[in-house]
């Protein structure tokens, strides 16, 4: 549904965005996650036709992006939930998606279904006539989102939804955006809530002006190495590094006074390893079984 | 913004026939042979509004959606830049234009009815009038320059206060 192929954007001397590629499949949920200034949002952008691309190529369905006789049809098909809002604040509710509909060229009578299919789904019916400016934050995204929904896009480009929301109107839009994935959307979902791509995303993105990483959160956490066992001691040395690497072929990293061992079977390989840290002096506090999250993935990856 | 294209013409449609009523009454009114000239200078005042009150709502137009945010989704649309430049320039050159023929109407009605004593005639409607009207015209191009030098905010030197201090 959406292709990218070295997709490049610079403003002057600044690389926004270098030799993006990727491919999202029609009715997936992908994620694009990276520190402030990666270029998630000029991304959106620029396949949002917002602005041009300095190189490569992209295109959403049968369209090409950056063609000026397609960009029109582009923005027929998608639908944006910009980070910043943009509603008009002495407009209801109401009459923000009639403005909204009018402008997606929507038909008077699938116009009036679809605001008040989303107004009721979003739970925000009861508030139709209340000016924009007077709704309360997470009350102001859904509506961004209910506008961006309004003409039925095939794809919606959701930058950063649920940033500055309390936990329950978060919820709120995570669960609505599960019953958008339902009706086989492709969802576009730039976040810095690693929790909530986790949650809501088939495949994530991590993107840091180049894309560094791309795959399921299940791929992305195995690429750290899958399973670990954490063995927290009073004080990590050489001698006790030597000696955990004389008995096991597993890879060992040392975090402080914590050694970090790429083996997840505490039952055989272990006992090993303990062994040899309590002789070579070492006095353990803990030993932990974890998995990777997608948080040490991103800050790996990131760095 | 609605508030001064509002005021402003209602300000002169009906405050300056006041002035010109109530204007020299200690004196006995204005004189016959000074007041043709004052009201040709009153007269004037609607090239001001006809000017600034478009231009004002122009220069802000584009500007003012990206300010309050508003523009991004605006351009999400499928709309042609042309189709939003037309929109915006009727949005601010019309109720503008309509309010101040309105307020011109109305302040050559009172200043009809205030002055015919005076002069022995109903001194509007007349040629200076009616070139100030007809003027209303040209002043598109120069808003409408304003509204593209909105839509090119680096390029916007001033954006003029509005009247009351609205937005």
């Amino acid at each position: 549904m959406i292709d990218a192929q070295n997709l490049t954007k610079k403003f002057d001397e600044v690389t926004a965005v270098e030799g993006l590629t990727f491919h999202i499949h029609e009715g997936e949920v992908f994620g694009f996650l990276g520190p402030n200034g990666a270029g998630k949002t000029t991304t959106v952008r620029m396949l949002c036709c917002l602005i041009s691309k300095t190189g490569g190529e992209a295109r959403i369905a049968d369209y090409e992006v950056g063609n000026i006789a397609d960009s029109l049809k582009i923005r027929k098909m998608i639908g944006l939930v910009p980070d910043n809002v943009g509603l008009y604040d002495k407009l209801s509710a109401y009459e923000n998606l009639d403005f909204y509909g009018k402008l997606y060229e929507c038909n008077e009578k699938s116009r009036k279904e679809n605001i008040e299919r989303f107004l009721k789904m979003l739970g925000l019916w009861e508030k139709k006539d209340v000016a924009a400016g007077t709704l309360s934050k997470g009350m102001k995204q859904k509506l961004a989102i209910a506008r961006a929904l309004i003409h039925e896009p095939k794809v919606l480009f959701m930058d950063e939804p649920t940033a500055n929301l309390d936990p329950e109107a978060s919820k709120a839009v995570r669960d609505f955006i599960l019953e958008l994935k339902k009706e086989n959307r492709t969802i576009f979902l730039n976040t810095h809530n690693l929790d909530e791509a986790q949650k809501i995303c088939d495949r994530i993105g991590i993107l840091k002006t180049r894309l560094l990483i791309i795959g399921t959160p299940q791929q992305l956490k195995e690429s750290l190495g899958g399973v670990k066992t954490e063995i927290q001691l009073v004080q990590v040395n050489d001698a006790i590094v030597s000696a955990v690497k004389k008995v096991t072929t597993h890879k060992v990293e040392i975090d402080e006074n914590k050694l970090i061992i790429d083996v997840g079977n505490i039952d055989t390989a272990i006992p090993t390893i303990i062994e040899a840290i309590v002789s070579a002096g070492g006095r353990i506090q803990s030993v932990t079984e974890f998995t990777p999250t997608l948080e040490d993935v991103y800050l790996k990856t990131v760095k | 913004m609605l508030r001064s294209v509002i005021l402003f013409p209602l300000i002169v449609s009906i405050g300056l026939p006041l002035v010109v009523h109530f204007g020299g009454r200690q004196h006995g009114g204005i004189s016959p042979s000074v007041l043709p000239r004052v009201l040709d200078a009153f007269s004037f005042f609607f090239i001001i509004g006809a000017a600034y009150l478009p231009t004002a709502i122009a220069s802000y137009s584009l500007v003012g959606e990206k300010v309050e945010k508003s523009l991004e989704p605006l351009l999400a649309t499928p709309i042609k830049d042309r189709e939003l430049l037309l929109g915006k320039s009727i949005a601010a050159f019309l109720p503008p234009i309509v309010a101040i023929y309105i307020g011109a109407g109305v302040f050559m009605a009172l200043i009809n009815q205030f002055t015919h004593q005076t002069l022995g005639y109903s001194y509007f409607p007349n040629w200076t009038m009616g070139i100030i009207l007809l003027l209303f015209r040209h002043c598109r191009l120069f808003f409408l320059s304003r509204l593209v030098l909105s839509y090119r905010p680096e390029q916007a030197t001033f954006v003029p206060p509005s009247f009351w201090g609205d937005s």
